[in-house]
């Protein structure tokens, strides 16, 4: 038991608190790069030219069908970039193939009667897409987009292995190798479950209640 | 740039090649058991998703979230450094193919249950009139039915389960990405090694996210199964699935997000044809495109009546609502 209160100081959850900390701004530093990079693709591949769409397509085929943590050693090792940027630029590039198709579906989602009125009103196409398409595509992107946010707290776990950068994952190794009594490493796993849980399961929550809300609204 | 993937690099890597090979082959060794095991579970629970007893939805809820919000990495890590405490070592092999085996079983399980959902609630009905069991409905009846919709979300979830077994890469599981660490580590030829992985991985994801694609395409065609009334919520739950990213394709994304609505995109619109109002199943002319048959055209259900319907009146006259407020009109009515 005093195995248990050792560990549970307010200075080791501190500790494993920063570490989330360090989580959730990747991932949230990649998830908005990557609205931006795959929004880029997307429209990309709707365009006319068949090089852009090529180029878009084996964009996205490319990183759906490679693993992340190959990725994150590329940018790492192969492009020598710090820690944290390449951290960021991996799930970054990873992620833009998934919010990619996830922009597609928004964009498709939008009634084609809005495209015709907006065009029908001299709405330029920037003008089109800002003020019409996108405000009503974002709407039904949302849980998507949410979703890959939960993926990727869940994923940035690698980082750690891969690049020893201290998020959640590394912060609780990193307290085991001070605490290593049996107890105590059930305990920071468990503790380190029960963080990552919280967080990806309200996110996940928030995002069910959302399209509840969006079919209610339908 | 030229140094990273200098000649006499791949040279040396190609030279290792008996030991990619085996790398590559243990790689779809896991891939494959991992896949029974995920295909089992998700299957099991899928169902367990849809039965009536509570327990049993309970205990579907309890792992599917289990699963699909924690880590798989950590998964692993739990049975790669806690069970030993425990006196269960487990070899690295086989902790890839049960973790990650139950982290898409949760996920599969979740694309089962949609699937199921999608199937005509008539059809459990005309099942049971027929006098089969439970399970042969399921097995027999429902399920045949669903794996249109099932099939390509798990061709998707099949191709994601390849790529996740890099993280064994993380414990020393000897597999593709492991390899390509290794020999990266030693020779610090980093650019081949991780190109040569990329390369042997995308061999075999792509050809299951082609299927996937060709499985949806064709799924498209059948327009007759997506007309269950779980139609909308089905729609809703191929994004809800997504927590394992790559799991909506851009054409099931539109048709999801769209669920009935004219779309842009050609063809989609036909693909989810809309519950016409709730509680009414579509005219069979209207689900096939053809002549009513000889019965009457216009098949109604009354929608599904609240099984507590006094306690549903009793909230809501509590919250102010038509409930309460009516019943007091109507008993001031009888007093005149």
């Amino acid at each position: 038991m005093s195995d248990i209160a050792a560990l549970l100081t307010w200075t080791n959850i501190r500790f494993l608190l920063e570490g989330l900390g360090l989580t959730l701004i990747i991932s949230a530093l990649a998830i908005a790069c990557s609205i931006v990079l795959g929004a880029v693709i997307s429209i990309m591949r709707g365009s006319s030219s068949r090089l852009l769409r090529g180029f878009a397509i084996a964009y996205v085929e490319l990183f759906k069908n490679t693993p992340l943590l190959l990725w994150i050693m590329f940018t790492f090792f192969v492009a020598q970039l710090p820690p944290l940027p390449a951290a960021v630029l991996a799930f970054t590039l990873f992620t833009a193939a998934s919010v990619a198709e996830i922009v597609r579906g928004g964009l498709a989602s939008v009634p084609a009667g809005q495209y015709e009125a907006a065009r029908s009103q001299g709405f330029s196409a920037p003008q089109m897409y800002l003020y019409i398409i996108l405000p009503q595509a974002l709407r039904n992107m949302v849980p998507a987009l949410l979703s890959q946010f939960v993926t990727t707290i869940k994923d940035t776990s690698y980082l750690w292995g891969a690049m020893a950068l201290q998020e959640l994952m590394g912060r609780g190794m990193i307290l085991m190798n001070s605490y290593n009594s049996t107890v105590q490493i059930f305990a920071i796993f468990g503790l380190m479950a029960l963080i990552y849980f919280v967080v990806c399961f309200t996110l996940s929550q928030i995002v069910r209640a959302y399209q509840r809300r969006l079919k209610g609204a339908r | 740039m030229t140094e990273i993937f200098a000649p006499y690099k791949w040279e040396a890597l190609f030279a290792r090649w008996p030991d990619i090979l085996a790398a590559f082959g243990m790689t779809a060794a896991i891939s494959a058991l991992a896949l029974v095991i995920a295909l089992v579970l998700g299957f099991v629970f899928g169902v367990f998703a849809v039965s009536r007893f509570r327990i049993l939805r309970a205990l579907t809820r309890v792992y599917v979230e289990t699963v699909q919000n924690i880590p798989l990495l950590l998964q692993v890590f739990v049975l790669y450094a806690v069970f030993p405490l425990l006196g269960l070592t487990i070899a690295s092999f086989w902790i890839g193919v049960i973790a990650i085996g139950a982290y898409h079983g949760g996920y599969m399980s979740e694309v089962v249950r949609s699937g199921i959902g999608s199937v005509h609630r008539g059809q459990f009905e005309a099942a049971k009139s027929q006098g089969f069991s439970p399970v042969q409905t399921m097995t027999l009846i429902i399920l045949p039915q669903a794996m249109r919709i099932i099939l390509p979300p798990l061709a998707v979830q099949a191709a994601n389960l390849v790529k996740n077994t890099s993280v064994l890469a993380l414990i020393a599981g000897g597999e593709l990405m492991y390899f390509a660490n290794s020999f990266a580590g030693d020779t610090s030829y980093y650019g081949p090694a991780y190109v040569a992985a990329a390369v042997l991985y995308f061999a075999i994801c792509f050809p299951l996210s082609r299927a996937a694609v060709y499985l949806e395409r064709r799924m498209g065609t059948h327009r007759h199964v997506a007309t269950g009334d779980a139609t909308e919520e089905l729609a809703a739950d191929a994004v809800e699935v997504t927590p394992g990213t790559h799991d909506i394709t851009g054409h099931a994304a539109a048709q999801a997000m769209a669920a009935g609505v004219t779309t842009m995109v050609e063809g989609t619109s036909t693909l989810v044809p809309p519950v016409a109002d709730k509680g009414r199943y579509l005219t069979y002319a209207e689900l096939y495109g053809i002549d009513a048959p000889a019965w009457p055209d216009r098949r109604t259900v009354a929608p599904r009546t609240p099984r507590n319907r006094r306690g549903l009146a009793r909230v809501r006259g509590a919250m102010g609502r038509t409930g309460g407020r009516r019943r007091g009109k109507g008993r001031r009515g009888g007093r005149k």
